[in-house]
């Protein structure tokens, strides 16, 4: 069992660097450790202020704190309300347990934030914040489980898998760096090129002021004589430089993800497993930390060959599409059972648990079984 | 098979609103088995126990533990007959096909390890003799959950370990103590019961128990409960080697009964109620926040159950 506190210390950590290196790109006047530490003292000030406040709502009414950190060292107006309110947001979130994150997923987004940082800045020094997460990840995590003697072993083989991965991970990163690095400067001029034509099309909008005679003025005009050649000023296309362009592609990927975690964690399955087993389940399972790693490798597994088992699989899809997947820890006939479903799981169990193979008639008319289940979750949905 | 759920009929009209017990009874003995009631006094135990016996056309012998019951009384004794001048052996009430072991936390540990030897390996050693009981032998054990800590002695580990289930009886329902009444006013159906089962067919049961099939899907998602048992922050003692054996022989047995040939999580967490409770010592911390069923509740509803992979 982890130590809850140096746990949430080590994610803070770890979301420091991810948030970080997601502001890199518009950081460019300052030094990479003057905004590490400016993250790190927010973080420092909101987990001091933790020992007070325990409602964790009274956060967002203090996030005027990192907006005028922000402001003050320099940050666009847009990207520091917006900062800031990842930030409390996050703090918020995980003092409160919800929406929290293994530390392989840091890992993760370390990974692919530093290979587009690195290629953006064309900078493979970048690969210190791969380290650096890898330090807070790995530290964090033998610190909180190194309180519990029972799970240091636990631990050392979680631990080895870490130090696998990294190892593994840097020879890639830096291979997919060098690699991406040619096909990026091959690519990226055609892209501005395309995005400055799209511009171009919009430039019949200044036709339409040409048109508008302004009233002369009786002062003699003021002759402006330009002096460099017109046709050498840089144009709209140049004029859309290559970072802005950018900070609004992050910002715009930004608030996907925000709002694609909201919805993720209205609507999956998770947040109903908590409502329904409220008594049982208090803490997470120590597998479900062991199989973050396997998980990784997950979208290789392929539907079930079987008719029958693909029907249920395609079932199950579908009723966690609708809100009506089967839970975890749920057995076939618990959860037609909680559907109120009237399905025999006699065949299925055959073929799934005994091996047994069953003749083509069984087969047909358990998918017509199937077929009428799934009429029966869309009825349950409509029904409310 | 139609013997059994004969047998459990006729036991259903003996011992009302209890057919999971009755079940799990026949599960026991086939799964060779022995089983802990713990409920209080007057609830049907004794009852269950001679019914079970007459219906399987066993020997019943019952003990009552008392402080002063002497392993002897129960296993028993190598005496001096001065007719014959001879030194004789009395075999003691364990030697029979369903021995009840009424409020058996009363007896000394002393008595209560006489039962080790015959429950493990089905023998009983009397002054260096060995003698083996007959086949099938249950024990039915029972302890009266509030019993006063005076003159009453908790079993061991070692001894809690032998016992396949433990069972809470419970009381019945308003339902069912009112068919009780109704059908107890005029006679006792226990002298109605007839003998259903022959010892031999239990043998040949327990025999097709054996292959019943563990797939090895199953048996991961076994391995995973237990050894979430071992790990779990709040539990001292998990559950050993044999209660695995255990839990795997009682779904064989009730894959069987059920007329399947092979085993799902369903047997594993159904049965897993009754198996693990006995066996599982909570830490301090544990025991003062939850009961052993909360933390068993929360292992089954924290392992996932080998379906479809969709979730992942």
């Amino acid at each position: 069992m982890q130590n809850k506190s140096i746990k949430y210390g080590s994610h803070l950590l770890s979301e420091v660097t991810v948030i970080f290196l997601l502001a890199l790109p518009i950081a460019n006047s300052l030094s990479h450790g003057i905004y590490y530490l400016l993250f790190l003292a927010i973080w420092v000030f909101f987990i001091i202020l933790g020992r007070w406040v325990g409602d964790t709502h009274t956060y967002f009414f203090l996030g005027f704190v990192p907006v005028f950190i922000f402001y003050f060292m320099g940050f666009p107006l847009l990207h520091t309300f917006i900062l800031a309110l990842i930030l409390t947001w996050r703090f918020a979130m995980i003092r409160r347990e919800t929406l929290e994150y293994p530390e392989i997923i840091y890992l993760g987004l370390t990974v692919i934030l530093m290979i587009f940082n690195m290629i953006q800045k064309n900078d493979p020094t970048l690969i210190i914040y791969l380290f650096i997460q890898f330090f807070v990840v790995s530290i964090g995590s033998a610190l909180s489980y190194m309180t519990n003697m029972k799970s240091t072993k636990h631990y050392v083989r979680y631990l080895l898998s870490y130090i696998g991965l990294l190892l593994s991970g840097s020879v890639v990163t830096l291979i997919i760096f060098f690699g991406l690095k040619k096909i990026w400067d091959v690519v990226f001029p055609y892209l501005a090129m395309a995005l400055g034509h799209i511009v171009g099309i919009f430039s019949f909008l200044d036709s339409l002021f040409k048109d508008i005679e302004i009233p002369e003025s009786e002062e003699d005009p003021v002759v402006f004589e330009p002096e460099e050649d017109i046709s050498e000023l840089p144009s709209m296309f140049d004029a859309l430089a290559p970072g802005l362009i950018l900070n609004f592609i992050i910002i715009g990927l930004l608030i996907l993800f925000v709002f694609w975690l909201v919805l993720k964690k209205r609507r999956g399955p998770e947040s109903k497993i908590r409502q329904v087993n409220q008594p049982h389940v208090i803490e997470p399972l120590k597998q479900k930390e062991e199989k973050n790693v396997s998980r990784l490798f997950n979208f290789l597994r392929r539907k079930p060959v079987h008719p029958v088992r693909k029907a249920v699989y395609d079932l199950e899809r579908k009723a966690l599409k609708h809100g009506q997947g089967r839970l975890p820890f749920e057995t076939v006939d618990e959860w037609f059972e909680r559907l109120e479903i009237d399905l025999p799981s006699d065949i299925y169990q055959m073929i799934r648990y005994g091996d047994i193979d069953v003749d083509r008639e069984k087969i047909s008319l358990f998918k017509k079984q199937i077929k009428e289940a799934e009429r029966k979750i869309l009825a349950n949905e409509s029904g409310g | 098979m139609k013997k059994i759920h004969k047998a459990k009929q006729a036991l259903q009209q003996v011992i009302y609103g209890k057919e999971t017990e009755i079940d799990l009874l026949f599960i026991a003995i086939i799964a060779g088995g022995h089983i802990l009631f713990e409920s209080a006094p007057g609830t049907g135990k004794t009852k269950l126990a001679k019914s079970f016996a007459k219906v399987m056309h066993g020997d019943f012998n019952r003990v009552q533990f008392t402080p002063d019951v002497l392993p002897s009384d129960v296993t028993g004794i190598r005496y001096f007959n001065p007719k014959h001048e001879t030194f004789e052996l009395r075999e003691g009430p364990v030697v029979t096909n369903v021995l009840l072991a009424d409020e058996i936390n009363r007896a000394t540990p002393k008595t209560q390890s006489s039962l080790l030897e015959v429950m493990e390996e089905h023998q009983v050693t009397i002054d260096g003799e060995t003698v083996t009981v007959p086949q099938p032998f249950i024990v039915l054990a029972t302890q009266n959950p509030v019993e006063s800590n005076y003159g009453t002695f908790p079993l061991p580990e070692a001894q809690l370990d032998r016992f396949l289930f433990k069972i809470n009886l419970g009381y019945p329902t308003r339902e069912e103590e009112k068919e009780i009444l109704q059908n107890y006013r005029l006679q006792d159906p226990y002298n109605e019961l007839e003998v259903i089962l022959e010892p031999e067919d239990i043998l040949e049961l327990r025999r097709q128990a054996k292959e019943v099939v563990l797939t090895d899907i199953v048996t991961d998602y076994l391995l995973d409960i237990v050894h979430e048992t071992r790990t779990h922050s709040e539990i001292e003692l998990g559950i050993s080697p044999r209660g695995v054996l255990a839990l795997m022989r009682a779904a064989q047995a009730k894959a069987l009964v059920e007329e399947r040939e092979y085993i799902t999580p369903q047997d594993i967490k159904t049965l897993a109620s009754y198996v693990f409770p006995h066996r599982l010592i909570l830490t301090m911390e544990g025991a003062i926040k939850k009961t052993v069923d909360d933390i068993v509740g929360q292992i089954l509803n924290q392992i996932p159950v080998p379906v479809e992979n969709v979730m992942n």
